[in-house]
């Protein structure tokens, strides 16, 4: 019978129930079509990404079984996207350790060795076009810094870095640097050097700001990111008063053979496009009992890391024996990264 | 032989015109009719397909890629001028001692 009805149909023209079905057809197929022809190129950092990936719960909502079953796909996928083995760490903030950082800003030669190591560490995206750092060196013109200009009315005339305070404002050195200086030889005459870096604030800004809560302070004082639940609302960015977080306006270029296979999953473990990102005292080692990068590498022994909880760290003794300064200490966002001189 | 028979039975099956030299009774053709039909819609809904998607890309193509340079650079120049306005203040003894036993109070309140 229904064969007979179309072909009566056909006879008379179409009808609408088959005039439906078509339409439906080729739209549901064009509409396949239009998606997989449209659909970006598979960049390395999304080519894999499985369901279970987009579908997963805030990093710390998830059960451990949870978190496990994450850290495997992520490291299966890894392991294949840069043909290597690749370990996601998930390793928990230790007990009973606060970490604090100090850096001495007369020692500090201005040789960057510390942004390389960081950038290779924490497999940050490099390229021209796409450079990301999460250590700033600053190059500033050198200037006088003594308590007795501390306690100078009023800023001195010349140009560059201004010592002295007055009613409205604190005593202290206003900032004026370059990024990106090219010098040379380092360290220049004239010249000291001021780098900058997340601080890892007690109290921090960035954290209360994320609408997401995809950033969050550990219990051993470091910020992290979940990578996966964060919506690049630049929020954090703009609420940071040290400019310390990064953004990532297109997908990574990170090499398969620059990688760093150790990876943490709040750390250093590739990014991807729209996600914002920071130093995180390189988690993937400090909570593993060994140095930051940074600290590993700088030719002079200017970066100190430690447990403030501890009265015999070396944090604890640089704050107890030298001249501390603290950025933006008006904010009170208690930074726990500190500069210091001899 | 068998060969020159499958030959045969291949071209008309391909070729609707050929059934006129074959006889074949009234459910044959509609067989090859409905055939036909599949093919014809086929060759339409790969075309339609094809063509949407061309389109499609051919707009998005159309719209202007951002320059990454510029975006990056542009975050780097925005975090320079933040940076002019930074402070830094010498701490006094006893701000770090306070500071230093906010971080334990802290640190003990939340464990």
């Amino acid at each position: 019978m229904p064969k007979q009805n179309n072909k009566d149909n056909t006879a008379e023209g179409v009808s609408r129930r088959d005039f439906l079905r078509k339409a439906g057809t080729y739209s549901a197929a064009s509409l396949a079509g239009t998606a997989a022809l449209l659909s970006p190129k598979p960049a390395r950092a999304t080519k894999n990404v499985t369901w279970a990936e987009h579908f997963q719960k805030n990093y710390r909502l998830m059960t451990d079984e949870e978190k496990q079953e994450a850290v495997d796909r992520l490291e299966t996928r890894y392991s294949e996207e840069f043909g290597k083995e690749v370990t996601v760490d998930d390793a928990p903030a230790m007990d009973g350790v606060l970490f604090g950082y100090a850096l001495n800003i007369q020692k500090c030669i201005g040789c960057r060795r510390c942004v390389k190591a960081c950038v290779a560490e924490n497999n940050q995206s490099r390229g021209e076009n796409q450079q990301i750092e999460w250590i700033r060196v600053l190059r500033m013109e050198k200037g006088e810094f003594t308590d007795e200009d501390r306690d100078k009315g009023g800023y001195p005339e010349d140009y560059g870095v201004q010592v002295g305070g007055n009613a409205y404002k604190p005593a202290g050195v206003v900032l004026e640097g370059q990024h990106y200086y090219e010098a040379d030889k380092v360290p220049e005459k004239d010249a000291f050097y001021f780098p900058m870096q997340c601080m890892q604030c007690e109290k921090p800004p960035c954290v209360k700001v994320c609408p997401v809560r995809t950033t969050y302070r550990d219990p051993d004082g470091i910020v992290v990111i979940d990578y996966n639940w964060c919506i690049g609302c630049r929020m954090c960015i703009g609420a940071c008063p040290y400019w310390a977080r990064r953004f990532n306006w297109g997908e990574p270029e990170l090499p398969a053979e620059e990688m760093n296979p150790k990876t943490h999953y709040l750390g250093n473990r590739p990014r991807m496009k729209g996600v914002v990102e920071k130093c995180t005292f390189c988690i993937q080692r400090t909570r593993k009992g060994r140095w930051t990068g940074c600290v590993e590498v700088c030719p002079v022994g200017a970066r100190k890391l430690g447990n403030l909880l501890d009265p015999d760290s070396d944090v604890r003794k640089v704050l107890a024996t030298k001249k501390v300064f603290r950025l933006r200490a008006d904010l009170n966002t208690y930074p726990k990264f500190f500069y210091f001189m001899d | 032989m068998m060969l020159k028979r499958a030959i045969a039975r291949f071209r008309q099956w391909l070729s609707p015109d050929l059934s006129a030299q074959n006889p074949g009774s009234e459910q044959e053709d509609a067989i090859r009719a409905a055939r036909r039909g599949f093919f014809r819609k086929a060759a339409l809904g790969a075309a339609s397909v094809s063509g949407t998607a061309g389109l499609a890309k051919a707009v998005v193509d159309s719209v202007p890629q951002p320059n990454l340079e510029e975006l990056y650079t542009k975050d780097a120049h925005a975090g320079e001028k933040e940076l002019l306005e930074r402070e830094y203040v010498l701490m006094s003894e006893q701000e770090k001692r306070d500071m230093v036993q906010a971080f334990i109070d802290d640190y003990s309140d939340q464990s």
